[in-house]
């Protein structure tokens, strides 16, 4: 029975002789109420923040930086390989300002110190005495130095100017000059010479032309500024925000790439789990025996099946591809939604209401989908706030074991573990990955629990 | 309960088959499976004849089962050329060594920490361990390891590794050696305990507030007395089948702890298979095969040992849990 809303009126408008008011405040309903109490909770409410922040990385981080050598040109990028991390108002302060600790040979240092081109790539620690004289007395034993320098000018001045093997090699009569030294032809070195690449001209070889002896070929071998060349700035102006990993990758953009992949990965698995473990549940809790008996036995042998197993041999037979892992987690990750839904529909199936409804005549499907998982909802999507994180920690973990092995991004737990393998020279390649995750998970955690509190305030401080 | 229990192993036993069938089916399915040739051919074709590598997927299962219990072979690795059964068996003791120790000394810290947040419900000691539990438990756990061995071995340098000492070096130095446990254990410890002191932090503030902690104030007992003679048992008993089934996991040892640590374990075993080219697929089977009954058994000890723990709960009445 349907009736049109107009037709109805309040009471109080036809009576004069009621005195009831109606109430002026503005209803409060079950989510607005859930709302307020997580507003209370100022732990969650700034996890909830720091989230929002994370994921707004997440969707522009991979895309604020064009560098994108290491994919269009991998064996230049090498050359900008471990550039330590430099953030532009952060390096004032004197950290993440791109420096590093190095070892190097003496004469070398002193070269360095005394080039044009080497200008500010030592900051400090080498000694005032040997700026004049590499054979000063007081060092006359000392072969190495350990000084600070800029990384970006220093990698620069290595890959584009001096290599750091230049006195070993000039010692054993080998060309030193070899690593960064560039044959063009003459077309080469004009574009080159009209974009300012080129630092010097070491050798011009002619070759006679047969076919025109006014025009002799031309070689030219320069020396050529790489950071311009291939980043398009000077040292100085370049930030790498997280630094470089090993093979020049930036690795802001590779952190939030792999982000973003085990983000949207987790966000997918726990639809699928929840979607295919609520349906089965259900139905099988609305329903109940034969089905039910079934189902428990079926459930008991898929439940036994270790995680592990599921995920190495299916990688193994189908490859890394995304649906293979997201089937790996789902295949038997819907048994949690699963024995949820069971639950509360085995609970509520006897309540009044759904007798009253089945009074009327309503169908099954309208009563389970209509009536019951309305009122079951609350808790069931809280315990999805908790999903997300475990599927996060799940994933790094097995990404930094290897099993888990994106084609196009490399994921944050496999970050962590390279970093681990260089944490003794390059410790921000750890660090920053290590953090993301560190905030990553406690946010979603606080948030999470917060949310739980927020939808059932009975199971407040349970766990 | 003797009913109970033979009805109990007959079910895992179903379970074991099927699930290990599932496994074996699927190995043997795997498109770079079959191998050329490889040592000596009349040794290969006796190989071979023995693994049944030309009978059909079941007939070949069968086979497998009847190697175990004859021979006690599980298969042979080409990539360690010998049998995986006898290989795999050997490493675990390393992996028993590792994680025991901090298991031990995790239970009591985490129920320690987890009685005292409770106790003090809302102070500030209350509140420093709910966050510091927050923080263990949401940090995956090798981050928090790769942290440490970070900043205590190459930043301090108060610690003489940051991975233990191989056989080795145990043989060449013993006490050196044994030091390079320190931080492994300490570790593994601390990364133990927030999660039992959460659970009973939360069952301890639950049992305080019962009424049998009333009568037992009312009748004299401190606070102290209560708490420990009364609430504290009854708050431990839901964890105390968890801790016998971690005992048993132990046996399995952990992928990433002796990956962080260098240990030359059962998981460096599964890591090795797994990377190899082409994987090591007998060991692949037997590893999946043992880890399923290990976690069955576990299931299974679970069960009996809450019976044991809490007379509430009669074996053979139904399900338990549901």
């Amino acid at each position: 029975m349907i009736i049109d809303k107009s037709k109805l009126v309040l009471v109080h408008s036809k009576n004069p002789n009621l005195a009831d008011k109606p109430l002026k405040t503005k209803e409060i309903g079950y989510y607005l109420d859930s709302w307020n109490r997580f507003k209370k909770n100022k732990g969650a409410l700034s996890a909830f923040y720091t989230i929002l922040g994370i994921l707004f990385f997440v969707i522009v981080g991979p895309q604020l930086k064009s560098y994108d050598l290491a994919k269009t040109r991998p064996d230049e990028a090498f050359r900008f390989g471990y550039l330590e991390p430099k953030i532009p108002i952060l390096e004032d302060l004197g950290i993440f300002d791109g420096t590093r600790t190095i070892t190097a040979g003496k004469r070398f240092l002193h070269a360095v110190m005394n080039e044009s081109f080497g200008e500010g790539v030592i900051i400090s620690g080498f000694p005032e005495e040997l700026i004049d004289n590499v054979n000063h007395p007081n060092y006359a034993n000392v072969t190495e130095l350990t000084v600070k320098v800029d990384s970006y000018r220093y990698t620069n001045y290595i890959q584009s100017f001096m290599p750091a093997t230049y006195f070993s090699d000039l010692d054993q009569g080998k060309n030193p000059l070899a690593a960064v030294t560039q044959t063009l032809t003459r077309a080469q070195f004009q574009e080159y010479l009209s974009q300012n690449y080129i630092i010097d001209i070491i050798e011009i070889i002619e070759s006679p032309n047969p076919t025109n002896p006014e025009e002799p070929f031309l070689q030219y071998k320069v020396r050529v500024d790489r950071f311009k060349m291939f980043i398009g700035t000077s040292p100085d102006d370049t930030y790498f925000w997280f630094g470089t990993t090993r093979i020049g990758q930036d690795l802001f953009t590779e952190l939030w790439t792999g982000a973003r992949i085990s983000l949207i990965m987790a966000l997918l698995v726990v639809v699928i789990n929840a979607v295919v473990g609520l349906t089965i549940g259900s139905i099988v809790g609305y329903y109940g025996g034969v089905l039910d008996l079934l189902f428990d036995r079926f459930v008991e042998i898929v439940a036994s099946i270790p995680f592990l197993s599921v995920l190495t041999l299916l990688t193994l037979r189908f490859g890394n591809e995304l649906w293979v892992i997201i089937f790996a987690f789902t295949a038997t990750g819907w048994l949690g939604s699963y024995g949820t839904g069971r639950l509360q529909f085995y609970r509520f199936k006897n309540r009044e209401y759904v007798l009253a409804a089945r009074t009327l005549g309503a169908s099954d499907m309208r009563i389970m989908f209509k009536h019951i998982l309305p009122n079951t909802l609350g808790l069931i999507v809280t315990s999805y706030a908790l999903a997300i994180p475990a599927f996060v920690f799940t994933e790094a973990s097995f990404s930094f074991l290897g099993i888990i092995n994106y084609s196009d991004a490399i994921s944050v737990g496999l970050l962590i573990d390279q970093g681990q393998q260089e944490m003794q020279t390059y410790p921000y390649l750890l660090l920053f990955p290590a953090l993301y995750i560190a905030i990553l998970m406690i946010s979603f955690n606080l948030f999470g629990n917060g949310l739980r509190d927020a939808f059932n305030p009975s199971l407040r401080g349970v766990e | 309960m003797t009913q109970y229990l033979l009805k109990r192993f007959f079910l895992m036993l179903i379970t074991f088959v099927i699930t290990v069938f599932l496994f074996f089916a699927f190995i043997k399915l795997m498109p770079d499976q079959y191998l050329d040739p490889f040592g000596d051919p009349a040794w290969y074709e006796a190989l071979k004849a023995r693994e049944g590598w030309d009978q059909p997927i079941p007939v070949q299962f069968w086979i497998w089962i009847r190697n175990i219990i004859t021979d006690g072979s599980f298969g042979f690795s080409r990539n360690k050329a010998t049998d995986v059964g006898a290989y795999y068996f050997s490493k675990i003791p390393a992996s028993i060594q590792i994680n025991i120790i901090p298991y031990f000394l995790s239970i009591p810290f985490g129920i320690g920490v987890g009685v005292l947040a409770a106790l003090y419900k809302n102070k500030w000691i209350d509140n420093i361990i709910s966050v510091g539990i927050m923080v263990f438990i949401s940090i995956p756990y090798f981050v928090i390891i790769v942290l440490a061995q970070y900043f205590f071995f190459f930043q301090l340098r108060w610690v003489p590794s940051h991975v233990v000492a191989t056989a080795s070096q145990f043989t060449e130095d013993f006490w050196w050696s044994l030091s390079t446990y320190i931080m492994p254990i300490t570790l593994l410890t601390i990364v133990g305990v927030p999660g039992l002191a959460r659970s009973v932090r939360a069952e301890l503030t639950e049992q305080l507030t019962q009424d049998y902690m009333l009568l037992a104030r009312s009748k004299g007992l401190t606070q102290r007395q209560a708490t420990f003679r009364h609430a504290l048992k009854n708050a431990i008993v839901p964890f105390l089948p968890g801790i016998f089934i971690g005992i048993i996991g132990i046996i399995n040892g952990g992928l990433i702890t002796e990956r962080l640590f260098r240990v030359d374990g059962t998981g460096r075993i599964y890591l090795d298979a797994f990377n190899a080219i082409p994987p090591d697929y007998p060991m692949l089977m037997l590893i999946n095969a043992f880890g399923q009954f290990v976690g069955l058994l576990s299931s299974i000890v679970g069960d009996v040992s809450y019976t044991l723990f809490d007379p509430r709960i009669r074996v053979g009445s139904g399900k338990i849990m549901s």
